[in-house]
Parts: C-alpha cells; structure tokens; sequence
C-alpha cells in the first residue's frame, strides 16, 4: 500500500530522528520491563518462600478445623485421597501432618509445644523442613525408616530451636511428651532428639516433629491426619484448584463432602494482606513510572509531528486528503513504536533472564519472619514483557492522536506559513 | 471429688451477721455438715470414673488414699492402657507417673487448669483445699423436700463462681445436687449425688456426676466402691518413691 | 559573543519554541515531583512503622537482666530496682520509663480457661510510656496514684484483658477471673481473683489475644519477687535509639543489665525497612535514567532544527565553545525551571498528603498492624538534595547534545534543509 511505503520511507529518511525517537521509546520500554520484572518477581518470589515455608499452596481440613482446630476433627481415608490428589496434573506434592499440642518435658523444666506428625519424605518435597536441620539429621526418609527406634529404642524425633534452648536439650538426649490420646487414654513417651530445626524466631521453635507412625501410636490414631498440604506446580493455581477441587469433591459422599480446601490466601490471609497492600502500593509507583514514559514519548512524537507542519502543509497542498495524511501520521508513529518495543525487547529479554535466573543480590540479607531474603529476583511473563509494550504502543497512538488531526485538518498555507 | 479432701482440723469461722440471723445459724451447722461429709483423719477406696465426651467414652478404676486436706494419692488400674499412672498431691504441689516411661513429672501450673486425666475435674480441684463453710456466706431456704442452700464467696476468696447452690434432702441431710453460677447468674455445671450406701458406718452418696451445661455431650460419674475412713495409714505412701514404684 | 550574551540567547532560545520547552520541563518537572512525593511517603511510612512499634507497647529500648531473653525464665529478674530508677530519672534523654513483671499464666473464667502473658504495670508510667491507656475500648485503664480509693483492695484486684481474650474466656466488665502462676525460685503455686476493670483493644491479634495487665504490686506479690523483669524506656527522639554513642547505652550495659534498642529486640522490622529503601533507590535510579533519556532526545531535537542556524552562527565567528556553554546554559535554565515546577508540585502533593494522610488500616507489616493512616513527612533537607540532583542530571545529559553542536562543520550545518 502507498501509505505504508510512505510511512516507512518516512521513518527511514530523517534517519537520526527516527533513531533517537526509538532510542528514547525504546529506552523507556527497557526500563518498564525491568521494573515490572522485577517487583512481579519479588512479589512472587517472596510468596514462594513464604508458602514453602510450611504452609504449601492449598490446605485440606475437615470441616472448621483452620478456624477452630480440634483434635478429633480428622479426615480420614487418607491414602485414597493422597492417591486421587497425586494424580492432578497441577500437584506437585501432597503432605500430610497430624497436630498434637502437648506437653513437653526436658531435663527439669516443662513447655507447652505443638507436636506435628510428618511423612519426612513427602514434607521435604513440599516445605524447607529438611533445609531447616541445623544440627543433627532429618527423620529418616519413607516412612518405615523414621518410625523405626533409634539404638536407645525410642522413637526419634526433631525440634524446634526455642524449645530445645528453653528445656536444655542436645542431640540425643530423651524428650518427653504427655498429651491426651483421641480415645481419651493419657498419651505419655519418651524419644530421642536426632536433629534441631529452624532458629528461635522461626514457625519451627516451639515444635516437636514425628513420623506419622510415631505420631499416632502416640495418639491412638489410626490411618487419619489434620490436615492435607498441597504444592502445587505455581503458586498463583492456588485458588483455582481450590475451588475446582471443592467443586468436584462436594459431589461425592465418603467424607469427600465435608472436607474444607482452601488456598494459602485463605490460610495466611494477614501475610496475603499485607502482600496486596504492598503491591498496591507497588502500582502506585508503577503508574508513575508509566505515566513518565508516556510524557517522553508524548514529548519526542509530538515534537516529531510538529516539526514536520510544513511537510504536511506541502502534502496537502498536492492533494492529498486528510484522512491520509492523519493515516499516514498514525502509522508512521505505530511503525516507531513497534520499532522501539522490538529494540527495547532484545535488550529486556536478556536484562530479565538474568534478573530472574542470577538477580540482584542484597548486601544484608533480609530476614522476614525467619526466611532469609539474599536476592531479588525477577519475573519473564506476559506482565513483565508484554504490558511495557501496551503502555509505549498505547500512548505513542494516544500522543499521535491529537497532532495528527490537526496535521490533517491544517489548511496548506497556514502550514507553508510555519516557519 | 472436692468434698473428698477436707481435714477434720479445720477453724469455722463465724459468719458476719446476716439480715437473718436465725436462718443462717441453721445453714452454717448444714453446711459445716456437707463440708465434713467425706472428711475424715485418713482414707482408702476403690473408685469407677467414667467421663463421657462427644468424642470418646472410658472409665477408669483408680485406688486412692488420702491423709486429711492435704495429702493424696491416686493410681489407675484399669482400663490396661493406663494402669500403672498415677497422681501424687502432697500440699499445693502435685505430680504424676507415667509408668509406660517411668518417669514421675511435676504438673506445671499450665496443667492445673487442665482436666485431670481428661474429666470433666481440674487439677485445680484436686489440689485446693476448699472448705466451704470457711469460704462462704451461707443462707438457707426451702425448696419442696429439700433444703437450698445457697453460698455467696467472702471478699478474700479466690474462685471463679458467683454463686453455688447446694440442695439437701430434708431427711437424711445428705446433698443432692451441687450447683456452680457464673456472675451473670447462669448455672455453669452441677454435680449430682446418688446412689446412698453406707461407708465405715457412715450414710453416703456414693455417686457424684459432675454435668458441665455449658459444653453438650459431657459428663464425669464418680462411684465409690469401696471406701474405708480412718484406718492405719502408713505414711511411706505419699512419697515420690512410692509414686515410682512399680505396679503390675 | 561575551559571556553575557550568550546566557541572554540561551534564555531567549529556550522560549523560542515554547511547546516543546514546555514539554520537557513537564517531564523533568514530573520526574522531580515523582521523586519527591515517594521520599516522602517512604519516609512518612517508616516513621510511622517506628512510632506504631515503639509507642504502642515495645518503647524505644527495654532493659533485661542479662540472660532473660534467651531463656525467658522469671527467675532472672533485676533485682536493684530502685538504684536503676533513680539512674534513670538523672537521665536526660529518658523521656519516661515503665518497669514490668512479666510471667506465663493460665486464667480462668467460669465459662473457660486460657493461657496468657500477664504483665504487672505501673499506672502511671505505663500510661506516659505506651498506648495501653488510650487502647481502653470499655470500662477504666488501671487505677493510678492519683486516684484515691476508699478500699485498696478494689484498686489491686483490677485486671485489663484485650477483647478477643474476654470473648474466649466469654467475660465482661466485673467479672472474675482467677490467675494462676507459678512463683519465681520453683515456689509454689499462686493463686489470685481478679474483677475485669477494663477492656483493650490494640488491633494487634496477638496482644488483644495474649496478654493481661494488673497492678504492679500484684505482679510482684504473686510472684514473690522484689524486682522486676523488665522497664521499657521512651527517649526524649525515637532517633536517639539508633544513636549508639549516647552515654545510657554505657551506663546501662554492664554484668547484670542488658539494655536494647527497638531495633534489637525487633529485627524484622528493621530487615522490613532496610529492604523498602532498598527497592525505592532502584526506583529512583531508573527514575533519573528516564529523565535524562527524555532530556538528552529533547535537546537533540532542538538542536537538529536549529542545524541551519548554527551553522551561521559558527560560520560568522562564533568559537565552538561558547556554543557548547549556549547549549549548556539551555539545558541549565530548563532544568532549573523544571526544579521549580517540579519542586512546587512535589511539595504540594506531599504537603496535602501529609495532612491527609495515606489509609493502609487493617493491613499487617511485618507483624504490625498499621492501624493509622501513614502520613507523608517533609523533609526539605531530603527535597533540596533530590532535585539539586535532578538538576545535575539535566546538565549532565546535555553534555553530549553540547559536543553535538560545538563539533558541526558551518558548512554542512548550513546544508541541512526540510
């Protein structure tokens, strides 16, 4: 077409202002991109960690048990479930756990601690739990290993840092624990400490970790558990596969119908909170960001257009109709943009990759409710790639808008006379 | 249970002047009577607790021996699970054997808000030596058959309840029913006595069912056996070495 | 040419084409308010994370005796209390101080029973240091010494529980409570009863949930001890906790005292803050570069359409570097025109924002509950440097366009046409 061939021979005639406009559009792209990456990828980033932390992406419970935990409240048929949930293309682990307050005894003093039941393997591929050993070492992996006693002939069992300083326990001194079983009988054993986790700020401090077995030999349990963590593929399928799988299970009538599922947004919703304050305010300066590259874009095709009255003033003075020459304009501007996102991309592409790959390492690292934050990394997605592009195609057509009716609509002498 | 740990020597404390002066001498001999029901120097018996829950259903059988308000000793022997545990008051402290482990533990005061042994009895109520009549306003009334009555904590009490009704069979003097209120004057658990036999000579209920109504589904049923009043004791038995001796 | 005129050309040829002057004193100007406005908002946010963590319970340092954090054991507790005291009222950059008994307890309610820090205060001091008073949601704040009783027993005997504790334990104003704890030195058990005097509310979970406050010679005397576990101090500046060459922490640092600022004994918040100026210097520097780009491509484009003049004027004699300060000069004055709009606006926004305020309630940070709107805090010092900045970097980026002009050849300057 004519004015296609028009449009680009115009960009390419004045060739350095063609070239500083996509330098500075470009620029501007690059930049966006970065930014966007980069908080996306934090964001996400630091909701990874903290899901991994021991939460996991979607919980199962029976009935209330999130808002009001109770020990007879159990879901049981528990292998059948892990086996139906394992196959969803979506999950990548399932772990299931069985809470116990009870009483913990060291060499003279007493505390209260949360005694959790974990299958080790299963829990490792699902939390940080096994990263989280400082001293000693982690349950057994499989199940049978971990209930096996230790050469002492008790059960072996993990603990958490603030609990072993608060009742003076080493690897492999005795901890007792005293609790009440689910049929009522007194629930009193003796283990042995085999590893401590976590630090004396972090979730695991007062907690007390057994294999399942262990666990509910402990309790008088039998094949049940609290709860169900789920890891899923992304963290961002949480409430989706939530809702789908509380859709799909509602149908069904062996317990299926009374189990709760809900996503880590539900589970840590003052964590969530806090996560959607931070990120609106994290818009508020992305919209500012956006909102400056917009004026250097408005600023160099505005100042493109108008410099060019004359030669506009000359194409109509030929002939050409007014519609064209706003045709002509508009496309000129929409190549420049294109031109600009390609040349910004192949300078974002790689900037991202290393972002989300390397990133930015802190020089303190940042310590946030027990996790250690060591880089910011970022994110290659849709968002952090494609909506830069949408904001500089978007304004460059917006900014052109204006100029290029008037161009247009200009009456030939008026523009000749424009100096 | 609370009634089973008073001491024969205690002070009664005169009661301020009440309005009724009349009544409230007939109340204070009842009452005093109801404190000094189950109290005597020593005693052994065999006992059935059985606690209900929505949850779960046992019953225990436990020997225990007690020397006047201030020391006890419990243990389980039966059902099998837990045969072998048991509690050793000895003044205001309190500790428990485990013998699966073998360990003898010092209830922490954590624990003495906590049930004993999954009741619907604290461990608190265990180890507080409450006397009633010491404790208490107390002023009488009628109720059909029965006399009420009905106690009001003195000023240095130190108890959670505004009020506690006592109701008494008119004939035979012994409690019927043990009512706990809150200060809204809602009735928060009764305990209900039955079942009369006669203990070392003695007339007494020997079933107490302890009926929390703020929690559905919940009851605790104490029945006496056997019990046994005044009769050689060796002290030997409150100590932490008889608590871990073993028993089979 | 002199100096002189070439500033006066520079001044005129900035307003020769007005709109696109116009244009990038808007972006410069934008860029600078941006900038501006988040300074203050970060600055107003963090102040008022400080101020919501030191003045609602923590204060700005606490002392302990040594060993009590770590084992968090009510058997170490100061023990001279009153020497500590007088030391601290000599001191000048105390502002107040709160000494506590602190101890796990369980109370007990007719309905139920719950676990609970119980914290032993003094009226008085607590009121002068945290927000306990002012937290009050029904009934009274403890009594203080100025109130007079007729009986004391009444005064002793009230306890204050945060409203989701009253719910749990279903009590409510005069109600008994009965608290028990353990006695320090493995003493014996103590027992207390309590009428609920007051009722708070922090809007913190774990505070409404978890603690209960009594007088101060209630905590003492049930836990038979003569000191206490812990005074919590107010500085005359919150600053003055980062200022560790002040003579207290000396003073106050020994065998037995272990004196800290809020940022030790809460390092999350510090990590938290540490990492929002963090992300916001990444901000700002992406911010400068946009700036300059925006810069550097408008004075391109002057300079590309002024190709015929300039060539003139080299043509006629003028050296190439007073045509390299003429094109400096342009950019100084555009970029000092652009720090005066930009500072006007970005001290206007702030300014409006920091009397009304940013609404953030109801969210959590770091374990805080920002339960009042964060206000933006000016700091004209701050604002100064900034757009000296800004200015820098628009002369900076003129720096090339500069060369630009100073190195064309007059004749082929001049050949340029449409």
């Amino acid at each position: 077409m004519l004015v296609t061939k028009l449009a680009l021979r115009n960009i390419l005639r004045n060739r350095r202002r063609s070239i500083l406009t996509i330098l500075s559009m470009g620029s501007g792209y690059l930049l966006l991109s970065f930014m966007l990456a980069m908080s996306e990828g934090s964001y996400n980033n630091i909701i990874d960690i903290f899901t991994r932390d021991h939460t996991g992406h979607v919980q199962i419970h029976r009935g209330n048990y999130l808002q009001r935990p109770s020990l007879y409240k159990t879901i049981d048929n528990v292998d059948s479930l892990m086996a139906d949930l394992e196959k969803h293309s979506l999950v990548t682990a399932v772990a299931p756990r069985i809470y116990g307050p009870s009483l913990a005894y060291g060499k003279e003093k007493t505390f209260p601690a949360n005694v959790i039941g974990i299958d080790p393997l299963l829990e490792a591929e699902t939390t940080y739990l096994k990263e989280k050993v400082k001293q000693g070492t982690y349950l057994s992996s499989g199940m049978t290993n971990s209930s096996k006693m230790t050469s002492n002939g008790y059960f072996p069992a993990m603990i958490g840092k603030a609990l072993a300083t608060n009742l003076h326990l080493n690897i492999g001194d005795e901890l007792i624990l005293i609790s009440q079983g689910i049929d009522g009988s007194i629930a009193n054993d003796v283990y042995e400490v085999v590893a401590i986790v976590g630090s004396s700020e972090s979730y695991e401090r007062m907690n007390v970790y057994l294999s399942l077995d262990a666990m509910r030999q402990f309790l008088s349990m039998g094949n049940q558990v609290h709860e169900l963590a789920v890891s899923l593929t992304h963290q961002s399928y949480a409430r989706s596969f939530a809702n789908q799988l509380t859709r799909e299970w509602s149908q069904e009538t062996d317990t299926k119908n009374e189990l709760s599922i809900d996503p880590w947004q539900v589970v840590e919703y003052a964590f969530y909170n806090s996560m959607q304050a931070d990120k609106e305010g994290n818009y508020i300066s992305m919209g500012i960001l956006i909102f400056i590259v917009s004026i250097g874009v408005l600023n160099t095709v505005l100042m493109g257009i108008l410099e060019r009255t004359r030669e506009f003033g000359v194409l109509k003075a030929i002939g050409t109709r007014p519609f064209a020459v706003f045709r002509l304009i508009m496309l000129e501007s929409f190549f420049l943009a294109i031109a600009s996102c390609l040349f910004g991309f192949i300078f974002a592409l790689p900037a991202n990759y290393w972002l989300t790959h390397v990133g930015i390492t802190f020089p303190d690292p940042i310590d946030m409710g027990g996790i250690l934050f060591e880089t910011m990394l970022g994110e290659i997605s849709l968002f952090s790639m494609g909506l830069p592009a949408l904001v500089v195609i978007g304004s460059t057509l917006l900014v052109s808008l204006i100029p290029g009716i008037r161009a247009a609509r200009i009456s030939p002498l008026q523009a000749l006379q424009a100096a | 249970m609370r009634t089973l740990f008073r001491s024969t020597a205690l002070i009664i404390i005169l009661l301020l002047p009440s309005t009724q002066a009349l009544s409230s001498e007939e109340a204070i001999t009842l009452l005093k009577k109801i404190d000094e029901l189950y109290r005597s120097d020593n005693s052994i018996s065999t006992m059935k607790m059985n606690i209900v829950t929505p949850n779960w259903q046992r019953t225990l059988e436990m020997q225990s021996w007690t020397i006047g308000m201030d020391d006890t000793f419990i243990r389980i022997l039966s059902p099998k699970k837990d045969r072998g545990v048991a509690t050793l008051k000895k003044g205001r402290e309190m500790w428990n054997y485990f013998p699966k482990i073998n360990k003898v533990i010092k209830v922490p005061p954590s624990m003495m808000m906590g049930s004993w042994m999954g009741s619907d009895f604290t461990n608190d109520d265990l180890v507080r030596e409450v006397s009633l009549v010491k404790e208490y306003h107390v002023e009488k009334e009628d109720y059909e058959d029965k006399h009420r009555l009905i106690l009001i904590p003195k000023e240095n009490t130190v108890t959670v309840w505004a009020r506690i009704e006592i109701l008494v069979q008119k004939e035979s003097l012994l409690p019927v029913e043990q009512s706990y209120f809150n200060e809204k004057g809602e009735k928060v658990r009764s305990m209900y006595f039955s079942d009369i036999r006669e203990f070392s000579g003695k007339k007494l209920p020997s079933k107490m069912s302890m009926v929390p109504h703020n929690k559905k589904d919940h009851k605790t049923v104490i029945e006496y056996v056997e019990l046994e009043f005044d009769t050689t004791m060796d002290n030997d038995i409150f100590t932490l070495r008889n608590l871990q001796k073993r028993f089979n | 040419m002199s100096m002189n005129l070439v500033g006066r050309l520079a001044k005129r040829n900035i307003f020769r084409n007005t709109r696109r002057t116009l244009l990038t004193i808007c972006l410069v100007a934008c860029g600078l308010a941006a900038l501006l406005f988040t300074d203050a908002f970060v600055r107003g946010m963090t102040t008022s994370m400080i101020k919501i963590s030191t003045e609602t319970f923590l204060g700005d340092a606490q002392i302990h005796q040594q060993g009590f954090r770590e084992a968090n054991d009510i058997d170490i507790y100061i023990k001279d209390t009153k020497a500590l005291f007088s030391q601290l009222d000599d001191n000048s950059t105390i502002k107040a101080y709160s000494p506590r008994t602190l101890s796990g307890g369980m109370l007990a309610s007719s309905e139920n029973v719950a676990a609970a820090l119980i914290y032993g205060i003094d009226a008085d001091k607590e009121a002068e240091l945290s927000k306990l008073k002012k937290a009050m949601k029904r009934g009274r704040y403890l009594s203080g010494n100025a109130d007079e009783n007729s009986s004391n027993k009444r005064i002793s005997n009230e306890i204050l529980i945060g409203d989701d504790l009253a719910e749990l334990l279903e009590v409510d104003l005069g109600d008994r409570i009965v608290v028990t704890l353990s006695q320090a030195h493995e003493g014996d058990l103590s027992q207390e009863l309590f009428r609920v005097s007051g009722i708070f509310h922090f809007n913190d979970r774990q505070m409404d949930k978890n603690m209960a406050f009594v007088h101060l010679t209630q905590g003492k005397s049930m836990l038979g001890i003569k000191g206490v576990h812990e005074v919590a101090l107010r500085l005359q500046h919150t600053e003055q906790a980062d200022d560790k060459s002040l003579g207290l922490w000396k003073t106050l640092n020994n065998t037995n005292l272990e004196t800290l600022n809020w940022r030790e004994l809460i390092p999350q918040l510090s990590s938290m803050l540490n990492m929002s100026s963090y992300s916001t210097l990444i901000a700002s520097i992406i911010m400068f570069v946009l700036v300059a780009l925006g810069l550097i491509n408008s004075m391109f484009m002057s300079i590309y359409e002024r190709h015929n003049e300039f060539g003139i004027l080299l043509a006629i004699g003028t050296r190439p570097k007073q045509l390299f300060w003429q094109i400096l000069l342009e950019g100084f004055f555009i970029g000092v025109l652009s720090l005066l709009v930009g500072l006007i606006l970005g001290t206007l926004l702030s300014y409006w924002k920091s009397i009304s305020g940013i609404d953030y309630s109801g969210t959590e940070m770091s374990g805080i509950s920002l339960n009042e709107p964060i206000y933006l805090i000016i700091d004209y010092l701050a604002f100064a440097k900034i757009s000296l900045s800004v200015l820098v970097i628009t002369v900076l980026s003129c720096i090339y366009p500069a060369i630009h002009a100073a190195r064309l050849q007059p004749s082929f300057a001049m050949r340029k046409a449409l």
